[in-house]
């Protein structure tokens, strides 16, 4: 067993997988404990503020970072 | 019943109609505008699901990149991955990001196989946990080593023979179909019956797979 974050989402559990930083932010790679084809990236602010991206730019260059 | 494969396939069939809606949705997920205040927590989970859902989640990602200019996106960043990196990246990039240990004897047979083929103790785990994951979304034992063996090729098959410590690996791969005796007497993989299996998708093989299985009697 180990231990890993995670945030509730709409009454679902999120997993964090992983936790990269971008040009001063910190992004996170979340998938759906129930369905691990549900992913998502979040933008975190102050450790609780989950923010959607800005744009599909955005998202890419965070993918990349994520997938290295 | 497709439904079923559709976790598996994404793994083994990246160029896919599927797995370019699995990008979108990640897509559709992650931009707009919506923020809500909520507070992390932690929770224990076994190990080989955390691989699990690393190895599914992150290879949505890597299909994102690749299908980025259908989905609307440019960025140079992604033109520098094709359909190669992202297939490269299930068996390659991530499975080095957990192979890198390698605490192997050294100049044993066994070494200088898994040295060939960049293979570890960690890479074994990985292995198992796909094994494991393959089987528990509802393929058969037959029907996950098959799809190993198209995804990773007979290396991935090396690898399977060293888990469940057979002696003889040509054997093995007797044993469970992959090989078959041509008329001269050689061995030949048996993925030499589908000549398209660089045109079709896992699934189509599989029932390929089954349809020779069922008119020889042999059954999956």
């Amino acid at each position: 067993m180990i231990s890993v974050g995670y945030y509730p989402i709409d009454n679902k559990i999120y997993l964090v997988l992983n936790k990269k930083e971008y040009q001063g932010n910190t992004y996170v790679f979340l998938a759906n404990e129930m369905d691990s084809a549900d992913v998502m990236v979040r933008k975190v602010e102050n450790d609780n503020i989950l923010k959607m991206l800005d744009n599909k730019e955005e998202l890419i260059n965070v993918l990349s970072l994520f997938i290295k | 019943m497709e439904n079923d494969y559709r976790i598996n396939e994404h793994i083994l069939d990246i160029n896919h109609e599927k797995n370019k809606i699995l990008a979108e949705r990640l897509v559709s997920n992650s931009v707009g505008s919506d923020a809500m205040v909520v507070a992390p927590k932690n929770k224990e989970i076994p190990r080989r699901d955390f691989l699990k859902y690393t190895v599914f989640g992150l290879g949505v990602a890597a299909t994102a990149l690749y299908f980025n200019e259908k989905l609307g996106i440019s960025a140079k960043v992604s033109n520098e991955l094709d359909l190669h990196a992202a297939n490269s990246y299930m068996i390659d990039t991530k499975f080095k990001e957990y192979f890198e240990r390698l605490n192997m004897p050294y100049e044993t047979e066994e070494f200088l196989m898994f040295k060939k083929l960049n293979i570890n103790d960690d890479n074994i785990m990985v292995m198992q946990a796909l094994l494991e994951c393959l089987q528990e979304d509802g393929f058969s034992e037959t029907e996950s080593w098959f799809a190993i063996s198209q995804a990773f090729g007979n290396d991935g098959l090396y690898l399977i023979a060293k888990i469940y410590g057979k002696d003889s690996i040509d054997d093995l791969l007797m044993s469970k179909g992959y090989l078959y005796t041509r008329e001269d007497g050689s061995h030949a993989p048996y993925r030499e019956y589908f000549s398209n299996q660089n045109q079709v998708g896992y699934i189509e093989n599989v029932k390929i797979l089954k349809d020779l299985e069922e008119k020889k009697g042999m059954g999956l």
